[in-house]
């Protein structure tokens, strides 16, 4: 490292660029912590509104990973494993919501699941249920939008899993469901692990697709994020500052728990 | 229990075209260098690659007929595997690697890991139970990886350059201990290696594979003893050449001819060892018949003796003492004249 001293001077044309984006990430953040009323903090924590929100975010986001568990391991497993026809189709598809604005999953589910969507005049006609507005809600949206960051790692765990392992395991007669529960599974648990992780944080911080699909209804939809935008809306800042931080915290921390896995592997 | 097999299958450069037959309770060595189709003739045969043409049969039961449509499933084959890297699954303690089959199979779990502990004490095994296989050395997972394959009674055994990731100082003492495990099972062992002490040892036959096909098989010492391509003379080695024999000479298609010691006729090998080489500043005088003025092409040391490659109508290696290669100046470009005793010629038909 030493021989290297001599290239630490860096040129200004790569080093005022550099600050300018280093202040742009960090700046918000500091002015967050800078404007933060920590004296009221504890009191607005611990205020109906944001207790509501904060238990509707955990519960929901902990719900759709449970989801997005059941579901995307098996896509990321299909996408991986098998010879299945059109499956860069299906990988293309599965992984829009990565790039779409969440605010354009909020519609496309309203038009599926309204009332009148395709599925949600069905479901409405048949069973009298009524999926816009309402938990359920919630869950769908941040399933929809959080989902894929789970497949696409899972997947990725899943090809540089050795698959000679399924090999070994079908000569001493174990089933294909066999060998995934008990072989392939275990091997990628640690690729499970941080999907499902980087999926709850996703779904965490979820605002558009729910906005739109579910609404802000207190108690039912109103989750950490609407709350923080209803009350930069109504005026007050200091609630949404401190709502802001809660997130902020929890970001940070999952950041540090995968460190390993990820800023660490580069190193 | 006996498998018969006739494989033909086609991917990429390799054009395979073997046929196998194993004996009940013999094992098998397949010989061959990288990419002669050692590997892919195992994943056919454990069912892992669908045959393009041919038949296998395992006692009596057809496994694999693509023209009547039959493809039996690797996990319906009754078919043990055991890779170079053994291939332990890592999250499992070693009782439960060794009692997955068993589990497979619908056996309750406790069942299963009585037998598991049972053959792990077989292995040599006690004690390592709840170890995981990073815990364990090449010869140890090698053990567990053999009892994992045995424990639900394979009818053909598989294994795949079992000592390959061994060191060097563990390996005299595994195989002979795989030696050993191998007697004890009555079906079918086909073992695949490139090492030509490993075949010689753990077979009871060695099938040599080159470019996908079988170029030569019989027993160890016949084919260490009668070397049918330069692969395996260089294996076993051995010099080889190949000629046309008339009564006592052979005339080599380069011309030059070789004293016999007993009559031949028609095309044969002739295989000589290379301490049986003579090398001579001129040509020699006395019994031996056999002197050919050579080009030294190389020299290196092999063990005490230094192994002398030259060229020329007949080429040679030749195994010659330091004291030798100084007292005759051999170097790279130098001529020499290399001479055989007929006796030390064998003549076997081509």
């Amino acid at each position: 490292m030493s021989r290297r001293t001599a290239d630490l001077r860096v040129p200004a044309a790569l080093l005022i660029p550099a600050a300018l984006g280093v202040a742009i990430l960090v700046l918000p953040m500091a002015g967050l912590v800078a404007r933060a009323p920590w004296g009221d903090l504890p009191s607005i924590l611990a205020s109906d509104e944001v207790l509501t929100a904060l238990r509707l975010s955990l519960v929901t986001a902990t719900v759709s990973t449970g989801v997005a568990l059941v579901c995307g391991v098996p896509v990321a497993w299909l996408l991986a494993r098998t010879a299945l026809p059109g499956r860069s189709v299906l990988r293309g598809l599965v992984t829009v919501p990565l790039v779409l604005p969440p605010v354009v999953g909020g519609v496309a589910l309203l038009m599926v699941f309204g009332r009148r969507g395709l599925v949600g005049a069905w479901l409405y006609d048949t069973f009298g249920v009524s999926l816009p507005f309402t938990t359920e809600a919630v869950v769908l949206a941040q399933v929809f939008v959080a989902m894929p960051f789970l497949i696409v790692a899972v997947e990725g765990a899943l090809r540089t899993a050795d698959r000679r392992y399924d090999d070994v395991a079908a000569t001493l007669g174990a089933t294909p469901w066999t060998t995934f529960r008990r072989v392939t599974l275990p091997a990628v648990a640690p690729g499970v692990l941080a999907g499902a992780v980087l999926c709850w944080a996703r779904a965490l911080g979820e605002f558009g697709a729910t906005v739109t699909f579910a609404g802000s209804f207190p108690g039912t939809t109103r989750t950490l994020p609407l709350e923080a935008y209803v009350a930069i809306n109504a005026g007050d800042s200091d609630v949404a500052i401190v709502l802001s931080l809660l997130m902020i915290a929890v970001s940070v921390t999952i950041l540090v728990g995968l460190r390993d896995r990820w800023i660490g592997a580069s190193q | 229990m006996s498998l018969s097999a006739d494989l033909a299958f086609r991917r990429g450069d390799l054009d395979l075209r073997v046929a196998l037959d194993v004996a009940p309770g013999a094992v098998v060595a397949l010989l061959g260098p990288n990419g002669a189709g050692k590997s892919t003739t195992l994943e056919l045969l454990a069912g892992i690659l669908p045959l393009d043409d041919g038949r296998v049969e395992l006692d009596g039961v057809t496994l694999d007929d693509p023209a009547g449509g039959v493809h039996v499933r690797p996990r319906d084959r009754r078919v043990g595997m055991v890779v170079q890297d053994y291939l332990l699954f890592p999250k499992m303690s070693v009782l439960e690697n060794v009692a997955f089959g068993l589990r497979s199979r619908g056996l309750p779990r406790d069942r299963a890991r009585a037998e598991a502990r049972e053959w792990l004490g077989r292995m040599g095994l006690d004690g390592y139970e709840r170890r995981r296989p990073g815990e364990l050395s090449g010869g140890q997972a090698q053990r567990v990886a053999l009892a994992r394959a045995l424990i639900v009674e394979p009818r053909l055994l598989l294994l795949d350059e079992p000592l390959a990731a061994l060191d060097a100082g563990t390996r005299p003492a595994v195989r002979a201990e795989l030696r050993r495990h191998l007697a004890g099972y009555a079906g079918c062992t086909l073992v695949v290696t490139h090492d030509p002490l490993e075949a010689m040892v753990l077979g009871d036959r060695v099938v040599v594979l080159e470019g996908g096909r079988v170029v030569q098989q019989g027993a160890p010492a016949e084919v260490a003893r009668r070397p049918r391509t330069d692969y395996v003379a260089r294996l076993v080695g051995l010099n080889l050449l190949t000629g046309t024999a008339s009564g006592r000479t052979a005339e080599l298609p380069s011309g030059a001819v070789v004293a016999l010691a007993h009559e031949a006729r028609g095309p044969v090998h002739i295989a000589f060892p290379p301490v049986a080489v003579t090398l001579s500043p001129r040509r020699p005088e006395g019994s031996a018949r056999n002197a050919w003025p050579l080009v030294i092409a190389d020299l290196e040391a092999h063990g005490d003796l230094v192994r002398v490659t030259a060229d020329g109508a007949v080429p040679v290696l030749a195994d010659v003492t330091p004291l030798a290669v100084a007292d005759l100046g051999l170097e790279p470009g130098g001529q020499v004249w290399a001479s055989v005793k007929a006796t030390e010629i064998s003549v076997y038909p081509a």
